[in-house]
């Protein structure tokens, strides 16, 4: 990418307004990146219908926005109440939470705050060095590889889904299912409407969205029964390190924003995962391991560091194949998609100006992220005392509003309310959520390019097998899902000869 | 016998349940389609979906039959069902009586059922939580939200 496509992106910021927006934003994403029990998805599944009045460069700078500064704020509450705000954060509990006790909160938060910046920065790097070539590769894809494209994202995404892998594939599946509802672009036939005339444009990602997460959250929370929180330390300032105190880390910084970005690129790992395997490398690599769980700042810069490179890194996939790494990035492609862009091999030639902005955006989010941090983390340690009743009773509001507003009908609000019972109920059973939104962002792409395949080649599916492309594709996601399924055999075979042994000398206890 | 009622067998039953009634209908629809000479059918992409829908549910169900299931929440059904019905007649009453009435009315009702019993305090949340959505979409995004009969907001 040129230097003059970089600054005619650059040139959007010039805009007043879209400032405005992204510091408005970077504090909403902090408010509710702090609050336990609503994430980056509720985020921006509740923020996304006010952005339809939004030109696109504002709307992308305030998703952006709410992205970085709502991953960074689930620490807040992880540092103060022992209770991450969001579940990235999960490991900076480890050690911000104990370095609080000991009355270093300003501290803990200087080093989760710059962490969290400059890892966002590092794979904002990456980002702009890596998308542009990925999407050139791309450029030589037909609709046969990308099919098997986005069987590979959906399968991998649904196969290393937490718990039972089984349950992330059927909600994979129920993704793909709704995204065929409705008139069928290509044949013009009415599928799965049953007669209902509002059924025939099909559901849009807003109001599964809101259900899924924001609506299903409040149901959950009333489920819980009364909900306990420890007393929240109250911060008392901000306060970062001195240099030499992050020249001894600087190695710990550098690991975890690259396993973040690496791992934010794979379709399904997360910024939770990203977060707990850095923990861990951290813990391996550093001469002070006897320090991490007791208040070690290296703990806590493995965790936010890389669970913000996931940021950078998510949008790697999303941006330049059109397929999202994660539920997050899945609301970001919705969002670019309902403002008229197409994420994907073309955005990159079509429209260089918006890609380069959104790196831009994304550097001046962070940079904005650091100063909101600095200036408002006293104030969000606050919001850890408002009542979770109060929050919820809100968050219903916000739903039904914002369900309404997207096609002003009443279907999208009973669209959100039974995405919200049945996400719930999908919940209790131990079904993941993202993988249906992910797969019904996927659905259409996914259903077009197999049938436009299947005509390219007389309708014989063996001729997917034509392309190299497909076939390395089609063979990596034999590989995902089934070398889980081999390793567990080859353990149990290996287990079989000891117990066989066992049976046959009976323990000591036994033999008298 | 309550060893396979547990929440896999519920959902894989379900879910193939709703599987096979959804691959009913394709059945019965795809012969209605008229379809080209060498083009993929409409139909065709659900019924693949619908395969996978149907074999994922089996091994879900087949799964909790022999026992291997995640342990059932305990869930405070009370507030549960509570606050679903509120939000269900929040969503209902919405176009009847207007989204400044409906939504305050959940909000408070909501918040009260999670357990928030300072009335005063919850009715003012409840208000102005409500203007300020109602004022920021209506008035600044000039997005119209349903209006109370009679009153024109």
């Amino acid at each position: 990418m040129n230097l003059d496509v970089l600054l005619s992106g650059a040139s959007y910021m010039a805009d007043p307004m879209a400032v405005a927006i992204m510091v408005l934003a970077t504090f909403l994403g902090m408010f509710v990146g702090a609050l336990p029990g609503l994430g980056t998805v509720t985020a921006l599944a509740m923020i996304l219908p006010f952005t339809y009045v939004l030109s696109a460069p504002q709307a992308i700078g305030m998703l952006l926005a709410i992205y970085c500064s709502s991953v960074y704020g689930g620490a807040i509450p992880a540092l103060l109440i022992n209770v991450p705000g969001t579940p990235q954060s999960a490991a900076t509990t480890f050690d911000a939470y104990p370095m609080a006790k000991k009355g270093l909160a300003a501290e803990a938060l200087g080093w989760v705050t710059a962490a969290s910046a400059l890892g966002g920065i590092f794979s904002l790097t990456v980002l702009t060095l890596a998308a542009p070539q990925l999407a050139a590769v791309a450029v030589r894809f037909g609709s046969i590889e990308i099919f098997a494209l986005i069987v590979f994202s959906l399968t991998t995404i649904a196969w290393v889904s937490r718990g039972n892998p089984f349950k992330g594939l059927l909600a994979g599946v129920i993704g793909v299912f709704l995204a065929t509802i409705g008139v069928d672009e290509m044949s013009g036939v009415s599928r799965f409407t049953f007669g209902n005339f509002a059924l025939s444009a099909g559901f849009h990602i807003v109001p599964i969205l809101i259900g899924l997460f924001a609506l299903s959250e409040v149901f959950s929370t009333a489920g819980q029964g009364a909900r306990t929180l420890a007393k929240p330390i109250v911060s008392t300032g901000f306060r970062v390190a001195p240099f030499y105190e992050w020249a001894i880390r600087w190695k710990t910084l550098l690991r975890s924003s690259a396993i973040g970005t690496f791992l934010g690129i794979l379709p399904g790992v997360g910024a939770t995962a990203a977060s707990l395997i850095s923990y861990a490398q951290a813990r391996a690599a550093s001469p002070r391991k006897e320090n991490f769980g007791q208040g070690e700042p290296e703990g806590v810069i493995a965790s936010e560091a890389s669970n913000n490179a996931v940021t950078g890194g998510a949008l790697v996939p999303t941006l330049a194949l059109g397929i999202p790494g994660d539920a997050p990035t899945a609301v970001m492609l919705g969002a670019l998609i309902i403002h008229g862009i197409t994420p994907g091999i073309q955005l990159f030639s079509r429209n260089p100006d918006l890609v380069s902005f959104i790196f831009v955006a994304l550097l001046v989010a962070n940079v904005m992220m650091f100063f909101a941090g600095m200036l408002g983390a006293q104030l969000f340690s606050r919001v850890l005392q408002l009542p979770h009743a109060v929050v919820m009773a809100v968050v219903v509001a916000l739903s039904l509003a914002g369900s309404y507003v997207i096609r002003f009908s009443m279907l999208d609000v009973a669209v959100a309310v039974i995405a919200g019972i049945v996400g719930v109920l999908l919940r209790y059973a131990g079904v993941p959520l993202a993988p249906i939104v992910i797969g019904f962002v996927l659905g259409r792409p996914l259903e077009v390019n197999l049938r436009q395949g299947l005509i390219l080649t007389d309708m014989n599916p063996l001729g997917f097998f034509q392309s190299w492309i497909a076939c390395v594709l089609f063979a990596i996601t034999a590989m995902v899902v089934f070398y889980p399924l081999l390793r567990q055999v080859a353990k149990i075979r290996r287990s079989k000869p000891i117990a066989s042994n066992g049976d046959a000398t009976p323990p000591d206890g036994d033999r008298s | 016998m309550a060893r396979f009622v547990n929440t896999d067998t519920i959902l894989g039953a379900v879910f193939l349940f709703l599987g096979v009634a959804l691959f009913r209908v394709t059945l019965a629809v795809k012969d209605s389609v008229f379809v080209l000479e060498g083009d993929a059918p409409p139909y065709l992409v659900p019924q693949i979906y619908l395969y996978l829908w149907i074999a994922v549910s089996a091994v879900i169900l087949a799964g909790g039959l022999r026992g291997r299931s995640e342990p059932a929440p305990s869930i405070a059904w009370g507030r549960f069902l509570g606050v679903i019905s509120l939000v269900v007649a929040g969503a209902t009453l919405m176009p009847v009586i207007g989204f400044l009435i409906s939504g305050t009315a959940t909000v408070f009702g909501v918040g009260w059922t999670l357990g928030f019993r300072r009335t005063g305090v919850l009715a003012g949340i409840a208000v102005a939580s409500i203007v300020s959505i109602w004022a920021l979409l209506v008035f600044f995004a000039r997005m119209p939200l349903p209006v109370t009969p009679g009153l024109g907001w």
